[in-house]
């Protein structure tokens, strides 16, 4: 296998799709010429031409819009938002228009379609640009939402989402893009909706998901020091969810601990828990405990930064709390 | 630092407890762990622990006299203390009255004296701190602290009101509820270590291992059973005769038993091993626990949509104290032979008439016998002790002419009645398990096979 970034995966994904379909093609602002704010369509405008490496204005309902468009009559656009941030203007057309034609003309129309980019904080961006809107997505009938955490899962995830009828909300994250992993030579794809098991454990279950995935796998090696063994659930896909996957390692561990970037209220832990709650309560020992962002705006200063997103500390905190171990 | 002694809640359905005797006298020095006093319960007499160090300044409740679960009953302190304001409020009482007079650092010391097992009330204190604290957290510039207060003191009205109804509300995780409840343990028995003492898996665990030093069968009982669910012309007789006689539906089967060969075989045991008395009630027990091999129905439990079978015969017998009665459980009889059957029936009767039986000793029988054939008394039904699906009630051994091969004897006859739930047993097999019972009781030599 080899061993390249997540930034990497992703263009092999997106490069392979282009190169197996013709009707896929990629539109956003700086793709082409530039090869993306994040350099993740290095090599597409010059191997796939103008008219599928498409830069556009700085118009996200506009473009977002074109490439609904472009979906309803047959083609397959990817559609790169420079960040999910600026997604919130191009909210109508994903939400009225992509999520929902296929219902409302009776399964005439189909949106095969994907709107990628960087989701969540990265440094010192501030309120309006560090924002993980996953929840926002998930929340709409008629969208699905992916959003990986490794190189390997990314590539996989990404190949299904272009190749799915129904229009996917695919999440990156800006940290990550340098993040490296192993990533088969061979064509391989992995299925939306379905989790992954990434650590083994049997105390208590952790669930988290793209950098909190990360940070779940470094609070487990401090609590493996302490003799407990946490089993990490990267769902990968938040809608639909792998609740099977989710409730049979409940079934197990008894403890459930949910890390999310976003904010508390409403939030995908708030939907996990309460899955947990209506299917698996009789096997749980302790209430559910939530890692979240906390419910402010994303504040600029570094150290409140740090405070305002979850943690190690915080992951390790709960896991414990959720164990009645005194801390 | 002056600390508290409340009346300890000593068992699962203990409002109130009277003070037999303190162990400790005022001016004595106590030492965490001590026995300070014993305490009548409803059930059983129990040693109190002192949850803290220091001379014992002041015994509030005397001997002889009860108090509700919770309140004051002495104060443990400091050599030249002056403790004299937790004096009056004890005096003054209305518990309610001196808890919002407290200060939040006598509330510590107020949990830190709190019985193992926190009541509902002392419960409901750490969640009004905790409410209080939080609020100082969250409004740290809000100058309002009267509001707060009183805010804080209606919340405290409205939860004394439901304080009743809560006082009985048992707090465990999900897990532990369904682990007890497959393993057949009873939880209000078992002591939570969770947050605000909640039962978790772990205190669940714990209480199963415990209880399987003190009694190594204990374990056949917690998967020995097995489960079938109701069937529809069960469910119909369920409802119907509980609507009639509820909730538990007796139905009385009696039956007369020659005792001849009973009485000879218990004097010949009686000459066989002199150190171990066998009374008739032991080998009434053994003779009923072979029966109820023979018709498991009896021997089983009604449960909302299921009959619990169990694999395993726990018979409680009946014990007569001056106020009341308790039955203490003698397990696994079906593997015990007479001889053992009588020595442990004699030390559990002697323990609880001396109330000193523990929660394991007296709960979790399957089935009970009640004998009052030490009364003179020819017949009578006693009613089921649920979730136990029968009792046999034994009458004593009276002299009766019978016909016996046309002729007519004198013979020692003993009259027994079975109550049994109708919900799960018929009258054919109630009549099948005395008949069975009979066999054994005019032919024992079975009993000792």
């Amino acid at each position: 296998m080899a061993i390249i970034t997540f930034r990497e995966a992703i263009n092999q994904a997106l490069k392979e799709e282009m190169q197996r379909d013709e009707k896929v093609f990629l539109m956003g602002e700086e793709v082409g010429f530039y090869h993306g704010a994040y350099k993740v369509s290095q090599g597409l405008l010059e191997e796939f031409g103008e008219k599928r490496v498409i830069d556009t204005p700085i118009t996200e309902a506009g473009f977002t819009g074109v490439g609904i468009g472009a979906a309803m009559l047959g083609l397959r656009p990817v559609i790169e938002m420079m960040t999910f941030n600026f997604s919130i203007l191009a909210l109508d057309q994903i939400v009225n228009n992509a999520a929902k034609l296929r219902y409302m003309s009776g399964g005439q129309i189909k949106i095969p379609m994907v709107i990628r980019g960087p989701s969540g904080a990265a440094h010192q961006l501030a309120a309006q640009h560090s924002q993980a809107l996953e929840a926002w997505y998930a929340h709409v009938p008629g969208l699905k939402v992916v959003i990986p955490s490794t190189p390997k899962d990314a590539k996989g995830l990404l190949k299904s989402a272009i190749r799915d009828d129904n229009p996917v909300i695919f999440m990156e994250s800006e940290l990550m893009y340098g993040l490296k992993g192993e990533v088969p030579e061979e064509e391989y794809t992995i299925p939306i909706g379905k989790g992954d098991i990434k650590r083994e454990g049997k105390d208590v279950t952790i669930i988290a998901y793209s950098k909190m995935f990360h940070l779940a796998m470094q609070a487990a090696a401090e609590l493996e020091k302490e003799g407990i063994n946490a089993e990490i659930i990267d769902p990968m896909t938040i809608k639909p969810l792998d609740k099977d996957m989710i409730f049979e390692s409940i079934k197990k561990t008894n403890r459930c601990v949910i890390v999310q970037e976003g904010w508390r209220f409403c939030g995908v832990a708030s939907e996990i828990s309460s899955l947990i709650y209506e299917e698996v309560l009789d096997y749980l020992d302790a209430p559910v405990s939530r890692v979240t962002g906390e419910e402010v705006p994303m504040p600029f200063a570094k150290n409140l930064e740090e405070a305002a997103l979850p943690n190690k500390e915080k992951i390790i905190k709960a896991v414990k709390s959720v164990m009645y171990i005194d801390q | 630092m002056a600390f508290k002694v409340l009346m300890p809640r000593l068992s699962d359905t203990m409002e109130e407890g009277k003070i037999i005797k303190w162990e400790k006298k005022e001016g004595d020095r106590v030492e965490k762990g001590d026995v300070l006093a014993e305490v009548e319960t409803d059930k059983a007499n129990l040693e109190m622990e002192a949850y803290s160090s220091g001379i014992l300044r002041k015994i509030i409740l005397k001997e002889g006299v009860s108090a509700p679960v919770g309140d004051l009953i002495a104060i443990i302190g400091e050599k030249d203390e002056d403790i004299s304001d937790i004096v009056k409020e004890g005096k003054e009482k209305p518990a309610k009255e001196e808890e919002k007079k407290e200060e939040p650092k006598e509330k510590e010391s107020e949990k830190a004296e709190a019985a193992p097992k926190p009541t509902e009330e002392e419960k409901k204190e750490e969640e009004k701190e905790e409410m209080k604290e939080k609020e100082k957290k969250e409004e740290p510039k809000k100058e309002g602290k009267k509001e707060t207060k009183e805010l804080v003191e209606e919340e405290k009205g409205e939860k004394e009101k439901s304080k009743k109804e809560e006082r009985k509300r048992i707090f465990i995780s999900p897990l532990a509820k369904k682990i007890a409840e497959e393993g057949g343990l009873d939880i209000s028995i078992i002591e939570g270590s969770g947050p605000e003492g909640r039962i978790i898996k772990k205190d669940v665990l714990s209480t199963i291992s415990k209880a399987k030093e003190i009694k190594p069968e204990i374990k056949e009982k917690i998967e020995e059973y097995r489960e079938e669910p109701l069937s529809t012309i069960r469910k119909t007789i369920a409802k119907r005769l509980t609507l009639s006689k509820g909730p538990v539906p007796h139905f009385y089967v009696t039956a007369e038993i020659d005792m001849e060969r009973a009485i000879y075989f218990r004097n010949s045991l009686k000459t066989l091993k002199k150190e171990i008395p066998v009374s008739f009630n032991d080998i009434l027990i053994k003779a009923s626990a072979i029966a109820l091999e023979k018709f498991p129905q009896i021997n089983a439990s009604y449960r909302t949509d299921k009959i619990i079978y169990y694999n395993v015969i726990h018979i409680g017998i009946a014990v007569a104290l001056e106020d009341g009665l308790i039955t203490p459980v003698i397990r696994n009889v079906e593997k015990k032979t007479l001889f053992e059957i009588a020595k442990e029936s004699k030390e559990l009767i002697e323990k609880a008439k001396e109330k000193k039986l523990k929660p394991e000793e007296y709960t979790g029988a399957t089935f009970t016998i009640s004998n009052m054939g030490m009364y003179d008394v020819e017949n009578f039904s006693a009613i089921i002790n649920p979730p136990e699906g029968a009792i046999l009630a034994v009458g004593s051994i009276i002299k009766r002419p019978v016909v016996i091969e046309d002729k007519i004897e004198i013979r020692n006859r003993m009259k027994v009645t079975i109550s049994c739930d109708h919900r799960i047993v018929d009258g054919v097999v109630a009549a099948q398990f005395l008949q069975e019972l009979k066999i054994d009781l005019e032919k024992p030599i079975g009993i000792v096979l």
